[in-house]
């Protein structure tokens, strides 16, 4: 199949450069080994009015031999709180990553879909169950653990006073829990600090 | 210079003699030589010189056209061994429209360009040519002729009233009217389509019956559009047909590259109104291809292979089987509703769920398949080593955690990676890795991507 795929990367990396969101700084792509093209990194910038707004994320893109024909496989390398984005190992449920991926499309319109499902959560979408629950069950509390990993994590600027935050995560910290480590436990048990606690000893 | 020479080739072509045909109502023909510059007056006077037929007794049809004295053969496209009909008539019948069939071949070659603001001029039109499979000689996708017939009689003494505008018009069966000048059939009747291959001469081989599916979403780049997949401007591009006119398109190339990957990757769609077939690149629904002679274009080997899988598709759709067995595959509709099915073909005996050796109970339970060693009968070498290799891999694939097979049709699937929602590769069952069970809210909530309880 000649080498179609590199072809097509090359264009599509000259497309995503020169494209109007890449100007205004909203998604990037980079090459990290000349000789293999087929490891990208991209990046995408948290939309506004939402907990992500201003946080960069780093996107690891692997472009098959039989791209553009099957998806590229696609994971977010920052760690995000986001129903539909594994906190733990990044992947992401998007359908045009799976199926519904067809061969017109290019890293450029993958790019954009990713931040706009930053924009747009599906939470009654095949999730993170966890941050699902919490999304629709405590749609503040989800805010503010989003928030919080975003400024932690991809350097959001801080506009929100985390002080109750830090004091609970240093007193698992004193527990000889590793900070992220400690930070998990905390969200995924709605800060609560005890049955945090409980989770990580049991 | 360059200009000079193509003048100089055009006026040889223009002077090469070559045969065509002319055939009376009564099927004789006389084949009288010609050039691209001889009229179809020209041609009346031989035919009448030969045959005694006065010239002011009948008019000449060619593709649905009624010929004028003064047309030539280069401008109404007839090529070596076409064949002219004669239908009686001394003057040439008033309001009937001149539709030029070069016109129709033409426009049926390009790319629409309704919704193209500024359709680039096209560069020049005798390359506007739209292709046929040649199964009969070359074997090969070819520039293709319209040709129309009578729909009642099949005669070709059969001129059209209206001029087809596009596809639509020249497919659907029943769409276009004509005049049939067959004594028998005769009068107002619809139009029948049908093509040939520009590629060789029906008269040559002495091949009669050659006639050619027309290969229609297979068109000339006429607006210098870029493939979308490869970004290369290819001179021919497939065009699928999304919302109802042309759409997205993608050039031979990549075309055949999808097609190819696709079927091995077993993922063309069973479809109610297309069959067997790949979607357009922008997944438009309803957009497909329609016509699996384009399939042809693959090459023997992977158009039989087309054949086999859609066969295949058809058959577990309708709720069939196929046979297990290593070597046979015999598709069969088993009547009894019942896990015990015999193939017709190799007398195999096996359960219609798991697809092991017949057994009685659960699945689950089926013993692993037995080697034939060790119980005295004469086997030859050749049985024993597949039976030995089958055992491997079957045991490979039991202890392979990354493999299980689908609940409900129960083909073996591999897991490399990504969440636990999984689609079946074969039957498209969506389902939960974890708990084998249709894919719902219940696994959703809980191990979606399987690191939490």
């Amino acid at each position: 199949m000649a080498s179609l795929h590199i072809t097509r990367v090359k264009r599509e990396f000259r497309e995503v450069v020169s494209s109007e969101e890449a100007q205004k700084s909203q998604i990037k792509i980079e090459i990290i080994d000349e000789s293999d093209l087929t490891k990208l990194k991209g990046t995408v910038i948290g939309p506004p009015d939402t907990p992500f707004e201003g946080g960069t994320y780093i996107l690891d893109i692997r472009i098959p031999d039989t791209y553009p024909f099957n998806p590229p496989k696609v994971k977010f390398v920052t760690k995000i709180w986001h129903p539909n984005i594994s906190s733990v190992t990044g992947a992401i449920c998007l359908d045009i990553l799976k199926d519904q991926w067809a061969a017109a499309m290019t890293l450029r319109t993958v790019l954009l879909s990713i931040q706009a499902l930053l924009q747009a959560a599906e939470p009654d979408d095949p999730q993170d169950a966890v941050v699902a629950k919490q999304y629709k069950g405590d749609p503040e509390l989800y805010r503010k653990t989003a928030k919080h990993w975003a400024q932690t994590y991809a350097g959001a600027p801080k506009t929100t006073d985390d002080a109750e935050i830090s004091a609970k995560i240093d007193t698992l910290l004193q527990m000889g829990i590793t900070e992220t480590k400690a930070r998990e436990a905390l969200s995924t048990h709605s800060w609560n600090l005890e049955a945090a606690v409980d989770s990580l000893f049991t | 210079m360059v200009r000079g020479v193509a003048i100089f080739k055009m006026a040889a072509r223009q002077a090469v003699l070559f045969d065509v045909s002319v055939r009376d109502s009564a099927g004789r023909t006389q084949i009288i030589p010609v050039r691209a510059s001889t009229s179809v007056s020209d041609i009346k006077r031989s035919f009448s010189e030969k045959t005694g037929v006065p010239l002011n007794s009948y008019q000449l049809v060619f593709a649905g056209r009624q010929l004028s004295d003064a047309d030539t053969l280069q401008a109404l496209g007839v090529q070596s061994h076409s064949t002219l009909f004669c239908i009686r008539g001394g003057v040439k019948v008033e309001a009937v429209p001149d539709i030029s069939v070069k016109a129709v071949e033409d426009k049926l070659g390009k790319i629409a360009t309704d919704d193209i603001e500024d359709p680039p001029s096209s560069p020049s039109a005798a390359n506007n040519r739209f292709y046929v499979y040649c199964k009969s000689v070359c074997k090969e996708m070819k520039p293709g002729k319209l040709r129309v017939r009578c729909a009642s009689c099949k005669d070709d003494r059969f001129t059209l009233t209206t001029e087809p505008q596009g596809w639509s018009d020249v497919l659907e069966k029943q769409k276009l009217r004509g005049r049939c000048y067959n004594d028998k059939c005769g009068g107002d009747k619809f139009a029948e389509f049908y093509f040939k291959c520009a590629g060789h001469t029906s008269g040559a081989a002495g091949v009669r019956d050659d006639e050619c599916v027309a290969l229609h979403m297979i068109r000339t780049n006429t607006v210098d559009i870029e493939c979308p997949l490869c970004a290369d401007e290819k001179d021919i591009m497939v065009v699928f047909t999304c919302d109802g006119k042309d759409g997205h398109c993608l050039c031979l190339d990549c075309f055949k590259d999808f097609a190819r990957l696709a079927l091995t990757e077993r993922r063309f769609i069973e479809n109610a109104q297309s069959g067997y077939s790949i979607q357009c690149p922008n997944r438009c629904p309803d957009s497909f291809i329609t016509e699996i002679h384009h399939f042809r274009l693959l090459g023997d080997e992977l158009y039989e292979r087309y054949q086999r899988f859609g066969t295949e598709e058809c058959l577990l759709q309708m709720g069939g089987v196929l046979c297990p067995q290593v070597g046979c595959g015999m598709g069969m509709l088993p009547e009894d509703p019942g896990n015990r099915v015999t193939c017709p073909t190799c007398r195999h005996t096996f359960c219609r769920n798991c697809k092991n050796p017949y057994h009685r109970g659960n699945c689950d339970a089926a013993p692993p398949i037995q080697a034939l060693a060790g119980t005295g009968q004469q086997i030859d070498g050749e049985r024993l080593r597949r039976s030995r290799w089958d055992e491997a891999s079957d045991a490979f694939i039991r202890s392979n955690a990354s493999i299980k097979p689908c609940p409900r049709c129960h083909v073996n699937i591999e897991k490399n990676g990504g969440c636990m929602h999984m689609t079946c590769s074969k039957c498209r069952f969506n389902f939960c890795w974890i708990c084998l069970i249709e894919w719902g809210r219940r696994c959703q909530d809980n191990h979606w991507f399987g690191e939490r309880n």
